[in-house]
């Protein structure tokens, strides 16, 4: 029996912006009906793979294969089999949630009836009813991204891609969100690809992980290989994983003594000193009073 | 405070020298964009140095009265537009100094209250209001040098009365900026004074056609001097003619009226001692100075109300969903498409603002058109071709006017954000674009309309109804590839605080609109004004080239879209 072709496959996918290659020689492959955590710091490139997973933005050098369609030469297949919550809040401010999930939905070339039936229990479950008539532009960033999510899920899509999915949505959303998407997954086979900062996320949520650095793949595979490979014992936290491959550790604390105190103490030689400042501080607060 | 006011006039100049700066570094566009600010820049101050040198020079040559009059005609006009600026795109031109980003900061409320205004001064509105101003001072004090020190001293609050016009008016918008349709309000309201303006013009051609028609007051002192002065006669030397328009301006004397203007006290506190009346002059440099004390202090308590964050918020509003079009024959995807861009046209304030502003050009348009259609003394070549050269630039200017703001920006007005979201769907980018292209025809259309009935009435010529429609439709039409084009390779964010102007000009929507209308109007208006038989051939002959060109054009330009989906959307989400 033939292997199923892989969700997302990347071959030495570049993209460069003038001076900059913001994603450097990328190989990645993601098995169907994962949840694929990809961290990174700020701009490490973790947007820029998505916008070129998702078909918006054409690679400078490299191909990739999205469900099995190449994402510059079919990248209508690629965006028919996917679903997309992008960075940013990027909705049309002007419509109300479920004019924008029926906007999305119609593109999708899902009938009418069949959006009528998916809409009031995606607002359910995202607790969007009570704004459903309320223009988007009068919603909150949680609404907002929730609404996102939405137009991301209307169409049931193979691959999701969300970028920071849960920033500023509240918990007993969260929870939600993360248990539907999670049946997606076990259920319909769905694969979840999302970026985040948040390691905890990460660590509950997702079967595999990819850390990127610099526009470079610095890991890929599940927490425990990453451990592994990261040689740190079982316990460790991915927060530590993370930090160990992408070797971000703080080079010099002393560079902020100012901030974080240590001057203070460091800079003042005996008791004798401390008193007179404190007596200085003392006589300065007097006269501004 | 000195230290803090030092800070502003730092980030006064860092915001000056970010005009000169590309957003994005190695844009080829910046090259392009810095080229026309500075052309910008070099014609605009000279032109203005070159007026305040006009002025001056025409007031030393009339009498000194009359040297008064025309100094309260340039304060009030300059009030105005210190008035009714900031609600339009070209005050814009250097960053806006943002008070309300200041509040989070440890800075004195005094500094921020003094700091904005200073600021103010340093605009490029506040630049070219200096040689106008100098242009008065001078064309006062030629007349009576020893009044020199008080029109100094009366040109200084003047001027500051000025700026804090300016000001204040910036305040009201930041104030109001959380209201929506308080603020679409405003601005529309703030348009109406520019047209009262020119139709007033015209309606005062209508009145001195014949004097009587003229109100009393203005008649009666008129009729005096013209009188007097035996107008029959053409005068012989550029001596009388400026004794004429002295006599004039005295006789009419418009500063009784604008002197109960805030304007008019500061035009009498530095004019009226240059006609000995020293004492006349000192209550209203009085005046004037407790005028700008007043503004003042109210931009000290427009401050304090937005510092503690009461700035004027509306509540949620419920919309419902109107026009269902997804029943139309033709793929449902465009018609999905139209239905989203139907809702924008009633929801969104740029489309609104963009129509009573083609209003506004109709309505400012149309009394010239009636002047010259009706004059029966015009040779009959002129009576035939003016009201179609009238109406021609009409439609012209209407077709301009949406498409710079509209066609050629599409993206950037009524997508915006959510044009990723129709990107990310496999939906057909044809579609895309013959959607946008529709409702702008549509939103053309019912305003072409308008416009080629009203041609009609007014000029009694009823083959302009016609005629216009097809002019206008084969400009939009022809247009709309050349627009598409400026729309995917140029877009950019229009600014919904100040209804949707652009603080850049919009060179490709320019360049789109020159390449596209030459053809149209030599296939319909040449043939009309040359042998207007040929129109049954060339008038076909324009849809059929329109239609042509656009089916032609929307398959490749539908692929460039799809080439530069990221771009385009980037553009539209980024902020000036």
């Amino acid at each position: 029996m033939s292997q199923p072709t892989p969700a997302i496959q990347t071959e030495n996918l570049t993209r460069r912006f003038n001076s900059l290659t913001a994603v450097d020689r990328l190989n990645l492959t993601v098995p169907r009906g994962v949840i694929f955590g990809f961290l990174g710091p700020n701009g490490a490139g973790k947007s820029t793979t998505i916008n070129m997973l998702t078909g918006l933005l054409p690679p400078s050098a490299g191909t990739a294969q999205v469900s099995g369609f190449d994402i510059q030469t079919a990248s209508l297949e690629v965006k028919r089999r996917t679903g997309v919550v992008p960075e940013g809040l990027t909705l049309y401010e002007r419509l109300t949630a479920s004019e924008q999930i029926e906007l999305v939905g119609r593109l999708h070339g899902l009938s009418q009836e069949e959006i009528k039936r998916r809409i009031p229990p995606l607002l359910g479950v995202l607790e969007l009813e009570d704004a459903s008539d309320k223009m988007i532009l009068d919603y909150s960033h949680g609404m907002r991204k929730k609404t996102a999510l939405a137009c991301a899920l209307v169409h049931a899509p193979e691959i999701l891609f969300l970028d920071e999915p849960f920033e500023g949505i509240d918990p007993i959303a969260t929870r939600a969100i993360k248990e539907i998407l999670r049946d997606m997954v076990d259920r319909r086979g769905t694969t979840i690809f999302f970026s985040t900062h948040v390691m905890e996320l990460a660590e509950r949520f997702c079967d595999q992980v990819g850390i990127i650095n610099k526009g470079q793949l610095a890991g890929v595979g599940s927490i425990p290989d990453l451990r592994q490979r990261a040689g740190l014992m079982e316990t460790a936290a991915l927060e530590d994983v993370f930090i160990r491959t992408v070797g971000a550790e703080l080079e010099d604390e002393a560079l902020l003594d100012w901030l974080t105190g240590h001057e203070t103490i460091k800079d003042i030689a005996s008791a004798e000193d401390i008193a007179s400042v404190s007596d200085s501080s003392a006589r300065e607060r007097e006269r501004q009073v | 405070m000195w230290s803090e006011l030092r800070n502003f006039f730092w980030l006064q100049w860092k915001l000056t020298r970010a005009m000169f700066r590309g957003r994005r570094t190695g844009s080829r566009l910046r090259i392009l964009g810095l080229i026309l600010q500075l052309i910008s820049f070099a014609f605009t101050f000279p032109m203005f140095l070159a007026m305040g040198i006009a002025l001056a020079v025409v007031m030393i040559l009339v009498s000194p009265g009359a040297a008064y009059e025309i100094a309260t005609l340039a304060n009030t006009l300059l009030f105005f537009i210190w008035l009714l600026l900031p609600a339009s795109y070209s005050s814009q031109i250097i960053e806006r100094f943002e008070m309300t980003q200041l509040f989070p900061h440890p800075i004195r409320f005094g500094s921020i209250v003094m700091g904005s205004t200073l600021m103010s001064f340093l605009t490029i509105t506040g630049l070219w209001t200096v040689p106008i101003i100098l242009g008065e001072i001078v064309g006062l004090a030629w007349h009576q040098l020893s009044a020199l020190p008080l029109i100094v001293l009366g040109a200084m609050p003047a001027f500051t009365l000025l700026v804090l016009t300016g000001r204040i008016m910036e305040d009201f918008f930041d104030l109001v900026s959380g209201d929506r349709r308080l603020r679409a309000m405003t601005l529309a309201l703030l348009s109406l004074p520019f047209m009262f303006c020119w139709i007033g013009q015209y309606a005062f051609q209508y009145a001195v056609e014949d004097i009587n028609r003229l109100p009393g007051f203005i008649q009666e002192p008129l009729q005096e001097t013209i009188e007097r002065l035996d107008l029959e006669e053409e005068p012989e030397s550029f001596h009388e003619v400026t004794a004429i328009f002295s006599q004039i301006l005295e006789a009419v004397r418009p500063s009784r009226f604008l002197i109960w203007l805030p304007p008019g006290w500061a035009a009498a506190g530095m004019g009226l001692a240059v006609g000995d009346h020293w004492l006349r002059a000192l209550p209203y440099l009085a005046l004037s100075l407790g005028f700008t004390g007043l503004l003042l202090w109210v931009h000290a308590g427009i401050t304090r109300r937005l510092m503690s964050g009461a700035a004027l918020t509306a509540g949620t509003e419920r919309v419902r969903s109107r026009g269902q079009f997804q029943h139309l024959p033709g793929p449902p995807d465009l018609w999905t498409l139209f239905h989203k861009d139907w809702l924008y046209l009633w929801r969104s304030p740029i489309p609104r603002r963009l129509l009573f502003s083609s209003l506004i050009v109709v309505a400012a348009m149309i009394l010239p058109l009636r002047n010259i259609s009706v004059k029966e003394e015009e040779p009959a070549f002129l009576r035939d071709v003016a009201p179609l050269a009238a109406g021609g630039f009409l439609i012209t200017m209407l077709n301009m006017t949406i498409s710079l703001g509209f066609n050629a920006n599409y993206f950037g007005v009524i997508d915006r954000e959510g044009l990723v979201s129709i990107l990310h769907t496999p939906v057909d980018r044809r579609h895309i674009l013959l959607s946008s292209n529709l409702t702008t025809l549509i939103y053309t259309g019912a305003q072409l309309l308008v416009i080629t009935l009203g041609l009609a009435l007014l000029t009694g010529r009823w083959a302009l109804f016609p005629l216009g429609l097809c002019l206008g439709l084969c400009l939009q039409i022809s247009g709309a590839p050349a627009y598409n084009l400026a729309a995917i390779l140029a877009p950019y964010r229009a600014q919904l605080k100040h209804g949707g102007g652009r603080q850049r000009g919009n060179l490709w929507g320019m360049a789109a609109w020159a390449l596209s209308t030459p053809p149209i109007l030599a296939l319909i208006v040449l043939p009309y004004l040359l042998w207007k038989p040929a129109l049954i051939v060339t008038l076909p002959l324009a849809f059929v080239y329109s239609v042509g060109l656009y089916t032609l054009t929307l398959t490749p330009l539908a692929r460039l879209l799809q080439r530069r989906e990221f771009d385009t959307w980037q553009a539209v989400i980024a902020e000036e």
